[in-house]
């Protein structure tokens, strides 16, 4: 009786300080969260509930990476079902014949092994494997919350096997079988160290009490200052994620309160707003700075950390989050507040560094939104003029000319004048189709963004499709400018654009460029814009379906295929293009990083129009080098004008022209067909 | 201190043609929206600079309506006044001395301590001529101010780094007032987002002060335009790529086609071509081109 009176005085003070800890630490962190901007995250309840359950119960994204995974779901799998080891013991302090039955103490038994292997897998991936994700992350943090847990199932184990010995001698009970299988293997051995006396083993059993219940608590009150409040947050985190395309950058009417401020209308409120201070962010951006599990997933995968620039984006939710903290204790809050977060907390160089390609959001086990805050960062940055030469002069370019290459927007159909096809005139006739070309297609002056602009003018044309432009009525799209952070000029083009779609007679757009597809598809309806949008593979696809496009030969070559950020990852375009390959014979070999882990090739975000001061490797040359490792593959297939720059540029700075070629996936159809391309300079 | 800086509007890039130009400088429209000078940007970075964060300077601008673009660049980069002088007789154009006659008329009834202006060529007589109107110490092509030195009444004065010719700089000592000029680029000049452009232009209405210029009656008229040329059209090549180009553009510049590229407007039947058919065609597509350009002869 004393034995567990002790111990429930124990329980009962250690659970007053530590939970009153765990209050003290925990407020300043909702009271962020609670004044900070608002967004309604509430749509489509019931997919949101079944997949949090996918995420959090079945680890669906941990799993990608298997050994992580594994380890991680040993543990919190074991972590759910110790709690029932927590109720035993609670409730045995209060009534010792208190049992959760012979079925459940085995399974508790089972998964104290399992949470033990899972220590063991965590310390070899951390002491042995090491991997470079890890860099950066608070390695301490880390090796102290495996040692708390492997405190809690050891004296899980040893309370455990301790009980037994007291059963009949302390608490008057007849011993009965609990199904704790692990008891039976200690009783023994504390038998024989002579540790069966009832004094010894009331000794016992309140060592391992002191250590399941009592780092239990300790651990409830370390987590807020611990990378693991995942545990806290990390469900709702994966909750309250954003919903539909990716590639939305814009909010939803849905997703915005009415902010009331004067004259301006909610939706833009929300956009418009740069991150100038924490202020500025949405709860759901605090909610993502304390969910960072620093497991450096997005950082392994982030284009512009493998280049050695220095953007890590694990370090900038961190960076931020220990700028909060600071901010939130008061003590340095005057020093703290007077920094502004783009350009002192994260410096200009690390937010230009992003390309936007949302690699890091899509690696994310628990979605935090890395592009949005970035954005909203480079935003301040904008706002406050901080851009460099070339950028300011190329968003200088886009207010000026309504291009990033400062031509003037008359010579932007002069492409048309390589192919005899006509396209028509949506200035003055309608058609069925408008091809909204985009700023790399019609200007640059690479020759593979010439061959494939021609293909797919030649295979429109020979298909018949009624397809007019919109000439020089057509800007860009601004999908780059939004993410450089300048909204106002980003809705100076659309609204410039959509004006001129309006009067242009036309039912769907076809473009050729996945930014300007993906700133049509998502961002535009934001904004009023209701039309369909096609990417020219799903164009093309559908044209083979109908047998418009045919292929008459097999090309039987051997290639690998680059998903386009903008097409793949933000918009779930994954099959059309390798659709169309496979109808004209290609043997597709699939890179190690494809589909939605594709890896950027360099220039999304704003980045094709910056410099690359301090760049080791350029992801365009390493993503060549991926593919040369590919047995037997000569070419490597694009369906990006961007994309097309930059890999033709990293296949010549690597002296591999021989060995490799980059194509666009219209070429391929082009020369699968039989058809000439139609060219009036031959005549 | 008290910062003034003098600015005025050019035409924007897409309408910079001959014809566009010719009208510009003979008829001196007001219907164009124009944009701001490059050099000014630069003296209105320099303004900024000067005035500190949080000191506020005033911009001032000459013309008709299209100067007010150059005042709305001024807002939005800080200006707390915005000053609009113009003519009735519209003399303010052609004559360099005009004008800076009217500017330090203007300065001269208030207590500017320094005036900055664009000078696009670095050599232009403007700035010059208002120090001399004004009887100021005049310090061109700037390229930034290190320190300021104690201010009393006694000695006040800026330490200014020129930027001269060949690469050399100078740092000069300019007691107030001072004139001071800079050139496009000199002073890398903060990029202004469309909203602070905006935000400018909605403040811009009830911000600008508008000054009515007497005529001079000095018995010496001002220079009067008679007539307009435009420069003969010529080729450009670029031997080397653009230094501000990234490494991948500039690599491809270097191995590829584009080395020697035409800057003129391409004409529809002489832009870029890929020929395909067989070696026999190809040849005879090289011959035929050759002779065009006058590489062979016809013969």
């Amino acid at each position: 009786m004393a034995l567990r009176i002790v111990l429930a005085l124990f329980t009962l003070v250690l659970a007053i300080t530590m939970l009153g800890l765990l209050i003290v630490r925990m407020r300043p962190i909702l009271r962020a969260m609670a004044s900070a901007r608002q967004v309604v995250r509430w749509d489509q309840p019931l997919y949101r509930i079944r997949s949090t359950a996918a995420q959090v119960f079945g680890h669906k994204r941990l799993l990608r990476q298997r050994l992580s995974g594994i380890l991680h779901l040993f543990i919190f799998s074991g972590f759910v079902v110790l709690l029932l080891d927590i109720i035993e013991t609670i409730g045995q302090l209060v009534y010792p014949e208190f049992s959760i039955g012979p079925v459940l103490g085995f399974l508790v038994d089972c998964f104290v092994l399992l949470v033990l292997a899972g220590v063991v897998l965590a310390l070899y991936q951390r002491k042995v494997l090491h991997p470079k994700r890890f860099e950066g992350s608070d390695e301490k943090d880390g090796e102290l919350i495996l040692g708390m847990i492997t405190l809690i199932v050891v004296g899980i184990a040893i309370h455990n096997s301790f009980f037994r010995l007291l059963e009949h001698p302390v608490f008057g009970m007849t011993t009965s079988a609990d199904g704790h299988f692990l008891s039976y293997l200690l009783d023994p051995l504390w038998v024989r160290l002579g540790w069966g006396t009832p004094m010894a083993a009331s000794i016992g059993y309140s060592v391992g009490y002191a250590l399941d219940i009592g780092t239990i608590l300790w651990f409830l009150a370390y987590l807020p200052t611990s990378k693991h409040l995942h545990v806290f947050f990390g469900a709702p985190a994966v909750f309250f994620r954003k919903l539909g395309t990716p590639g939305r950058f814009l909010p939803t009417a849905t997703e915005v309160h009415s902010s009331g401020d004067s004259g301006i209308s909610a939706t833009r409120d929300m956009t418009v707003q740069p991150i100038q201070s924490f202020a500025d962010m949405t709860w759901r951006d605090v909610l993502d700075l304390f969910t960072c599990t620093e497991c450096g997933r997005c950082q392994d995968v982030c284009p512009a950390h493998q280049a050695g620039q220095p953007l890590s984006p694990k370090m900038l939710i961190l960076d931020l989050r220990d700028a909060l903290v600071q901010q939130t204790r008061g003590v340095e809050s005057s020093v703290v507040r007077s920094l502004s977060l783009a350009g002192d907390v994260i410096s200009a160089e690390t937010l230009w560094s992003c390309t936007t390609c949302g690699a890091c959001q899509e690696a994310c086990p628990v979605f935090i939104e890395h592009v949005p805050k970035i954005v909203g960062l480079r935003a301040a940055l904008v706002e406050r003029g901080e851009v460099e030469e070339r950028p300011q002069e190329v968003l200088e370019h886009w207010g000026e000319e309504r291009n990033a290459y400062g031509k003037m927007p008359e010579t932007r159909p002069a492409w048309r004048n390589r192919v005899t096809y006509h396209f028509k005139d949506l200035r003055r006739e309608s058609a069925e189709w408008l091809w909204f070309v985009g700023d790399v297609a019609s200007f640059d002056n690479d020759l593979g963004v010439a061959r494939s602009v021609d293909a797919i003018a030649t295979l429109l044309g020979g298909a018949g499709l009624d397809v007019g432009l919109l000439y020089d009525w057509e800007g860009s799209s601004g999908n780059d400018v939004l993410r450089m952070g300048e909204y106002g000029l980003f809705e100076q083009l659309a609204t410039e654009n959509m004006r001129a779609m309006e009067r242009a007679q036309f039912e769907r757009v076809l473009t050729s460029d996945p930014h300007s597809f993906n700133a049509l598809r998502n961002d535009y309806p934001q904004l009023g814009f209701k039309k369909p949008i096609y990417h020219y593979s799903q164009v093309l696809q559908q044209l083979m379906t109908e047998g418009k496009v045919a292929p008459t030969h097999s090309l039987g070559i051997r290639a690998t295929f680059h998903d386009p950020c903008y097409l793949g990852r933000w918009n779930q375009v994954f099959e059309a293009p390798r659709d169309i390959l496979r109808r004209c014979g290609v043997d597709i070999v699939e890179m190690p990083r494809s589909f939605a882990n594709s890896f950027c090739c360099g220039a999304g975000g704003g980045r094709m129009w910056m410099n690359e001061a301090g760049m080791k490797e350029r992801p365009s040359e390493a993503r060549i080098r991926e593919a040369l490792e590919l047995p037997g593959v000569t070419h490597f297939v694009v369906s990006c004008p961007k994309d097309m720059v930059m890999y033709s540029a990293a296949v010549t700075a690597l002296g591999c022209q021989d060995r490799l070629s980059v194509v666009d996936v219209g070429e391929l159809v082009l020369e699968s067909t039989g058809w000439q391309f139609a060219r009036t300079s031959a005549s | 201190m008290k910062v003034l800086v003098c600015v005025r509007s050019d035409l924007p890039a897409p309408m910079a043609r001959v014809d566009n130009i010719q009208r510009l400088m003979e008829e001196w429209s007001a219907e164009w929206a124009g944009v701001l000078e490059p050099s000014c940007r630069s003296a209105l970075q320099l303004a900024k600079d000067l005035s500190g964060p949080s000191g506020g300077f005033t911009a001032l601008s000459y013309g008709r309506g299209e100067c007010r673009a150059a005042l709305e660049v001024a807002r939005a980069y800080g200006a707390v006044d915005a000053v609009h002088l113009q003519s009735a007789e519209g003399s303010l154009r052609h004559d360099g001395n005009t004008i800076a006659r009217a500017l330090a008329a203007w300065v001269g009834e208030r207590s500017f301590d320094v005036v900055v202006c664009g000078n696009s060529s670095g050599v232009g007589p403007v700035p010059a001529l208002v120090a001399g109107h004004l009887g100021w110490p005049v310090v061109t092509r700037v390229d930034g101010f290190k320190k300021f030195l104690p201010q009393d009444d006694s000695f006040r004065a800026i330490e200014l780094t020129q930027r001269l010719d060949a690469g050399w700089k100078r740092q000069v000592l300019a007691r107030y007032p001072v004139v001071l000029s800079v050139q496009s680029g000199f002073i890398p000049p903060q990029y202004v987002s469309v909203r602070r452009r905006k935000e400018a232009v909605h403040g811009l209405a009830s911000n600008v002060t508008e000054c009515e210029l007497p005529v001079w009656t000095d018995g010496h008229a001002p220079a009067v335009l008679q007539a307009l040329t435009p420069p003969k059209p010529r080729t450009k090549r670029t031997a080397v790529p653009d230094a501000k180009s990234s490494a991948a553009d500039r690599l491809k510049s270097l191995m590829g086609p584009a080395a020697t590229k035409k800057v003129e407007k391409p004409k529809e039947d002489e832009g870029p071509r890929v020929v395909e058919g067989s070696a026999v065609e190809l040849a005879e597509e090289l011959l035929r081109f050759l002779r065009k350009k006058e590489f062979l002869s016809n013969s």
